[in-house]
């Protein structure tokens, strides 16, 4: 174990990394090339490219990294400058299915053709509604329908005559009644009545009733065959209208076709469209003032059947699409059904498919924010489905869920092939990979943004252009040179390390956003150091509030916290506060108590539960570091407790080991403990300090406090000599440093804590592994030794008193 | 039997009406002929006597036209289904004369229904509206047309003459489409210097080589054509013949007494 002299403070300059204006080679950022946004995303940007070059099945992308990255403005230019490059996709449209009209058929087309198509379809209709009804109001159409109704009618007649005739013949009369026909019985020429009949012999009676039954069934045979007779007529009828209006539809048609003739689908589906008008073309017989233009518009749209749904037009795109869908919602995603009101009841047709964003991406990229996609209902399946299967086919939830029995439309499933890029936290990536099988075959390129960069004389510079972009892109004044290195600090400062750069887009633009704001108020041209300097102010201005009734409310002495004097078993520890994105340090006092006992230490924090694990762990592993040094041949028959004092919440961490452990030693050895020092470091079973977080604002917090009370000259704070490469502090500090009013020591072992809090030598062991006496572990052992003695003196009374109880 | 007259005008016109479906429609259009040419209209309601008294049998069956079913005719079904039809029909004229102030008149007598219908006296115009309603072919039945073809037979007769006029009339009103004049020899010029000014109106001359009542049933005329007819040309023949000429002709026939 390194058992090196107390150190000394460290100076000033190792308290902040300062960004020096003269290594930054402009006057202003308005000299700068913009960088583009990919900056320090080396890993990521070429996970996008491998994900967006790769064209096998499944190889979709994740880009992980925190909010307010800047994920969505950086994949989105990497995607569109690649999507540029890649062809035109095609258009993609809805028409009506005759044979199904519920099963509406898709068609892929060139872009462009598709509205194009839409336009054709409507003139057709239109030529169709001033042309057919022509061909209809024609004197020769009229002469041969009435020509054809006339026939059919003739049928009837002429058999009905005919029976009427063949019956009068034998003294039977065939008289029409309100709904049909009768048949009665003649007598001398005329129909005969009751009494007349009546007098006719039994005989006579049996004949005529024989008779009329027989023409009762051959008129019988003749009204069943009037549904043939029926059909018959209606194929004419048919026939005819297909006859006559054939020549004009395929005139109409005929320029169509040739149009598309290198397209088979769209030719196949006018063939079809085109024989649907013939069959059914009496629903061109309009004749309400058809002629007029505007009328033949209104009249055109009571005939979707025929036209074109434009479900995407690629007609302006330059490359393949890149669509965001900021509400993934299962309809947006996938498209949806609309219906409309039709007299009290919801109706649709193939016309009112829409288009989803899977639609619109088809044949390029989807990026879509993770959270939220997870967050809609479906939706996610709904994804997974889509780019298993490589369609789309567009259901609602309530055909999901097999809700729905109501007639709806079943469109043709549309053929995908596009990239899916998810934007979202790791945390949601791990869990997907973890949780979801489906996940690792559907999304193989995950995409790591970093969250900072190594700070370095070259990445500073980038940093520099980096926000003279974003100064040209939104506009606001450029930076002066010192205001740059100003948000370079403040860059290493928000990741708290000296030796890195925050990657945080949306920090250093808000940043800049304020910082222009202020120079606004200044009337000045150029965003100055002291305009960010007051931007970074009246950020945490804004935010400090608790700070300040923390920071008050110890200054009270309302939370007891010393910061002179000395006490036995009670030092100061330093916790962070973590309020969203605003965090900040504030002493904490810890204490301990020790006596004889059996070895244990209590961690009062734990016993309430309101110690976390790691912080329990670091309890326990500072037990061992005491059982280990003082007691490694002999028992530890010390019971020792340990409290963070006036703690109303939970506490976490280990980077208060080190002052537990001191304050414990200072118990065991009745060793008092200067206040005036506060620290922070864990701690492992060797005794070697380790880093900890959140080292910037436990220093300031704890200076904050001293310098509220006044600096005395020898307050300080006591941290892992790890932990100096993240050093970005407040200028008061390092001025207070400078001035000797304020000390920093940074420490690599358990005893140079213990040297500069107890203001003694731990003690290095000689041969006989006896310490220097006076020495702290000196003072422990010995103390140990005595509670063991008197353990010993404890045992030896308990077995007399055994063994009095025996002999009685 | 009834009788409600109005008032007494130039011209008067009766329509003959039984129980069959097609009589609304012709009612109709009587109505609508009669306001154009200021005439008064009555309604005759024929209740077809040979079909009473064969109802009155009790082994008499109707035999339905379109399913071709068999079931009972009595006389009480027979009496109910014509008090229906006459107080429809009565009702209609009441609605569609005020509607084109026309006086009007309706009864209702029993008898055979042709010549019940041309043994009326006192009427210069017979319509006999007996006439079953075509089965139509579905949806390709070509549709009603406002205006109407008119046939003529050309003779020298006063009624060719008031054919002639009534004709002109109607065309004025915008009722008139077609008009066919058949005709056995030269039509005068006079004839057709009379309806060529009419606009919106075809003349057809057809020359034919009778215009007797077999002749008549030989043309085809066809139904969307209303057949203007002196009234004796159909007076004169026999009970056969005349039964066979209401059969056979399709075209609606107005004759001119």
């Amino acid at each position: 174990m390194d058992k090196s002299p107390t150190p000394g403070p460290l100076p000033a300059s190792s308290l902040y990394q300062h960004c020096d204006p003269a290594s930054l080679p402009f006057s202003s950022t308005a000299e700068l090339e913009d960088l583009g946004n990919h900056f320090g995303q080396d890993r990521a940007i070429e996970a996008l490219r491998f994900g967006v070059g790769i064209q096998h099945e499944g190889y979709n992308i994740f880009v992980m990294g925190h909010a307010g990255m800047g994920k969505h403005h950086m994949v989105s230019d990497f995607i569109q400058q690649h999507a540029d490059e890649c062809p035109q996709p095609c258009d993609w449209c809805y028409v009506n299915n005759f044979s199904a009209p519920h099963q509406p058929l898709v068609m892929k087309l060139p872009a462009g053709t598709a509205c194009q198509l839409q336009r054709d379809m409507t003139q057709c209709v239109e030529d169709l509604l001033i042309t057919l009804p022509k061909v209809f109001q024609s004197i020769e159409y009229k002469a041969r329908v009435t020509e054809i109704n006339e026939q059919y009618g003739e049928k009837e007649q002429r058999a009905v005559s005919e029976l009427s005739d063949k019956a009068k013949q034998q003294n039977v009369a065939l008289l029409e009644t309100p709904t049909g026909y009768t048949l009665t019985p003649i007598i001398d020429g005329k129909i005969a009545t009751p009494k007349e009949f009546n007098a006719l012999s039994e005989e006579e009676q049996k004949n005529i009733l024989e008779t009329i039954n027989d023409f009762k069934s051959e008129l019988k045979q003749i009204l069943r065959k009037m549904p043939q007779w029926m059909k018959e007529g209606r194929d004419q009828l048919k026939s005819l209208n297909r006859d006559i209006v054939q020549n004009t539809v395929n005139q109409i048609f005929n320029e169509l076709e040739n149009r598309y003739t290198e397209l088979p689908q769209v030719s196949q589906y006018l063939q079809i469209a085109k024989q649907h008008v013939i069959d059914n073309v009496d629903e061109f017989n309009v004749t309400t003032n058809a002629d007029a233009p505007e009328n033949v518009k209104t009249i055109a749209q009571n005939f979707p059947a025929y036209s074109v749904n434009v479900l995407v037009d690629n007609s302006q795109s330059d490359g393949a699409p890149v669509v965001y869908e900021d509400n993934p919602s299962l309809m947006n995603l996938l498209g949806r059904v609309e219906h409309e009101s039709e007299y009290g009841t919801l109706t649709t047709n193939f016309t009112l498919i829409k288009a989803g964003a899977l639609h619109r991406a088809n044949g390029g990229y989807l990026l879509l924010d993770a959270t939220k996609l997870l967050t809609n209902a479906f939706s996610w399946e709904a994804l997974k489905r889509a780019l298993q299967s490589r369609e789309v086919k567009i259901e609602s939830a309530y055909q999901i869920m097999s809700l729905a029995s109501t007639k709806s439309l079943e469109p043709e499933a549309v053929p995908l092939d596009l990239k899916v890029v998810l934007m979202g936290d790791r945390m949601i990536y791990y869990l997907l990979q973890a949780y979801d099988p489906d996940f690792n075959l559907l999304f193989k390129v995950p995409a790591d943004l970093s969250e900072d960069i190594t700070r370095t004389p070259e990445n500073s510079l980038c940093y520099a252009r980096l926000i003279a972009a974003i100064q040209h892109k939104e506009g606001i004044r450029p930076l002066s040179k010192d205001a740059v290195a100003r948000i370079v600090e403040d860059g290493s400062r928000r990741v708290n390390d000296a030796q890195k750069l925050s990657l945080h887009m949306i920090d250093l633009t808000d940043r800049l956003f304020e910082s222009d704001y202020i120079a606004s108020q200044d009337n000045a041209d150029t965003i100055s150091r002291e305009h960010v300097q007051k931007a970074i102010d009246a950020s945490l201005r804004r935010l400090d509030q608790f700070k300040e009734r923390v920071h008050e409310s110890i200054l009270r002495e309302i939370q007891l916290v010393d910061t002179e004097g000395k006490e036995v078993a009670q030092v100061n520890g330093l916790s962070v506060y973590q309020l969203g994105e605003y965090s900040f340090g504030r002493p904490s006092r810890i204490t301990a108590k020790a006596r004889l006992g059996i070895g244990k230490v209590l961690d009062i924090e734990r016993e309430v539960k309101l110690g976390g694990n790691i912080h329990s762990k670091a309890v326990m592993i500072l037990s061992s570091f005491l059982a280990n040094r003082y007691a490694k041949n002999k028992p530890l028959p010390v019971s020792a407790s340990l409290v963070f004092e006036q703690s109303y919440g939970g506490v976490e961490g280990d980077s208060a080991s080190i002052a537990e452990l001191s304050a414990l030693i200072s118990a065991i050895a009745n060793i008092p403990i200067t206040q005036c020092l506060a620290v922070t470091g864990s701690v492992n079973q060797h005794g070697q300090v380790q880093a900890i977080g959140g080292i910037n604002q436990k220093i300031e917090g704890y200076f904050d406090i001293c310098s509220a009370r006044g600096l005395n000259g020898h307050q300080g704070v006591i941290m892992p000599q790890a932990n100096v490469q993240h050093l970005m502090l407040k200028q008061p500090v390092i001025d207070a440093a400078e001035s000797g009013m304020f000390h920093i020591y940074a420490i690599d072992t358990i005893d140079e804590a213990l040297s500069l809090l107890m203001d003694l030598p731990t003690g290095e062991p000689d041969t006989d592994d006896h310490y220097p006496e006076q020495s702290i572990n000196a003072r422990v052992i010995t103390q140990i030794d005595e509670w063991i003695e008197l353990s010993r003196k404890f045992s030896t009374h308990q077995n007399d008193d055994d063994s009095d109880d025996k002999q009685n | 039997m009834m009788t409600v007259m109005t008032s007494k005008t130039k011209q008067r016109i009766l329509v003959a009406l039984d129980s069959l479906e097609a009589n609304e429609e012709s009612l109709a259009l009587l109505v609508t002929i009669a306001a154009r040419l200021k005439a008064s209209l009555s309604a005759l309601y024929i209740e077809d006597s040979r079909l009473t008294e064969a109802a009155g049998l009790p082994f008499t069956t109707e035999i339905h036209r379109v399913s071709a079913q068999e079931r009972n005719l009595h006389t009480d079904t027979l009496i109910r289904w014509n008090k229906r039809v006459s107080t429809k029909i009565q009702h209609m004229l009441e609605e569609l004369s005020s509607h084109h102030k026309i006086p009007w008149s309706f009864r209702i007598e029993p008898g055979e229904f042709i010549t019940k219908t041309l043994s009326q006296k006192g009427f210069d115009v017979f319509f006999p509206a007996r006439k079953r309603a075509e089965l139509t072919l579905g949806t390709f039945a070509i549709k009603q047309a406002k205006e109407l073809n008119f046939t003529l037979i050309y003779d020298s007769s006063p009624q060719f003459q008031r054919a002639l006029e009534m004709v002109r009339i109607l065309a004025m009103a915008g009722m008139a489409a077609d008009i066919t004049i058949l005709c056995e020899t030269a039509l005068p010029n006079i004839i057709t210097e009379q309806l060529l000014p009419l606009k919106g109106i075809k003349l057809h001359i057809r020359n034919v080589a009778s215009t007797q009542t077999e002749a008549l049933i030989s043309l085809s005329l066809n139904s969307s054509s209303l057949l203007l007819l002196p009234k004796q040309y159909v007076c004169c023949l026999p009970e056969g013949q005349l039964s066979e000429l209401f059969t056979r002709i399709a075209s609606p026939m107005l004759l001119l007494d």
